[in-house]
């Protein structure tokens, strides 16, 4: 079964019809093992959050209700996915990237560090990010081959 | 130069030697009684040196233990999943979400954002 590591910012195309959605509800909707980083789960909540109850004064708020509904389907998403922990080798990880890539924020160096440590025990797994800024992307270019990233909406 | 024997200072250490070398008898030469001293004042140099150590790994065995909330990555795994189950009760479909979020920008973009901020 194919597998996929969905970053954060590919898992968000889920919830908002854009350049990219589909490809990440293809894999949402056939059979494949999708990972996840633990963390993803502040990450995204934390969006949801500022919509509703923190919005920036360029932001249109969402609901109460509106944020129970996308909150309520993001976790019954992930309860069909497989959780990574952020584990302590995963620290170790980081602090090697860092030695031959530039990643400036802590999350998406979590999100790499997650991801090559499950490439380890799965070397088929697949990086889906759509990292508006590249920064993740190029980072993990520097580790893994071009084939076994895709980047839903392109950057 | 021979050691001039002070007989207070005997008394004294005498009950010291007694409590630690052991025994003085009463017919030691001065000489031997001066070398007894010096050698219990070492040991008691010793004693104290040995209960300091002992102090010291009393110390470190007393060393802060972590509770397992803080050390297992895993600890409250179930009650997110409790959460997250009560959560994703009568979830709605993936059109109704986007029906929602028409009206918002790019998530992804708002995230890469948030992380900017960061």
């Amino acid at each position: 079964m194919p597998k996929y590591f969905l970053e954060t910012s590919a898992f968000l195309k889920r919830y908002k019809e854009e350049a990219g959605s589909n490809i990440v509800n293809n894999l949402f909707n056939n059979r494949h093992e999708l990972f996840y980083l633990n963390l993803a789960i502040i990450e995204i909540r934390k969006v949801f959050y500022r919509l509703w109850k923190y919005p920036l004064q360029q932001d249109d708020p969402i609901t109460e209700e509106e944020f129970n509904a996308l909150s309520s389907r993001f976790a019954e998403d992930i309860l069909q996915m497989q959780r990574i922990e952020f584990t302590e080798e995963m620290i170790g990880q980081a602090i090697t990237i860092l030695g031959k890539a530039w990643v400036p924020n802590i999350f998406d160096l979590a999100q790499l560090s997650a991801y090559l440590i499950a490439k380890k025990e799965y070397p088929d797994v697949i990086f889906v990010c759509s990292d508006e800024r590249s920064k993740l992307i190029e980072g993990v270019k520097q580790f893994v081959r071009e084939g076994d990233i895709i980047v839903p909406g392109g950057i | 130069m021979k050691p001039i024997l002070n007989t207070q200072q005997i008394d004294t250490s005498s009950s010291l030697l007694s409590e630690g070398l052991g025994m003085v008898e009463e017919n030691w030469t001065s000489e031997r009684r001066l070398r007894y001293e010096l050698l219990d004042k070492w040991q008691w140099h010793i004693i104290f040196y040995l209960d300091v150590l002992e102090q010291n790994q009393a110390d470190s065995v007393k060393k802060l233990v972590l509770p397992n909330r803080l050390i297992n990555p895993l600890y409250g795994r179930e009650v997110l999943n409790q959460r997250l189950q009560e959560m994703a009760t009568g979830a709605p479909s993936i059109e109704q979400v986007w029906e929602i979020t028409k009206k918002l920008p790019s998530l992804s973009k708002l995230l890469s954002e948030e992380r900017d901020n960061e």
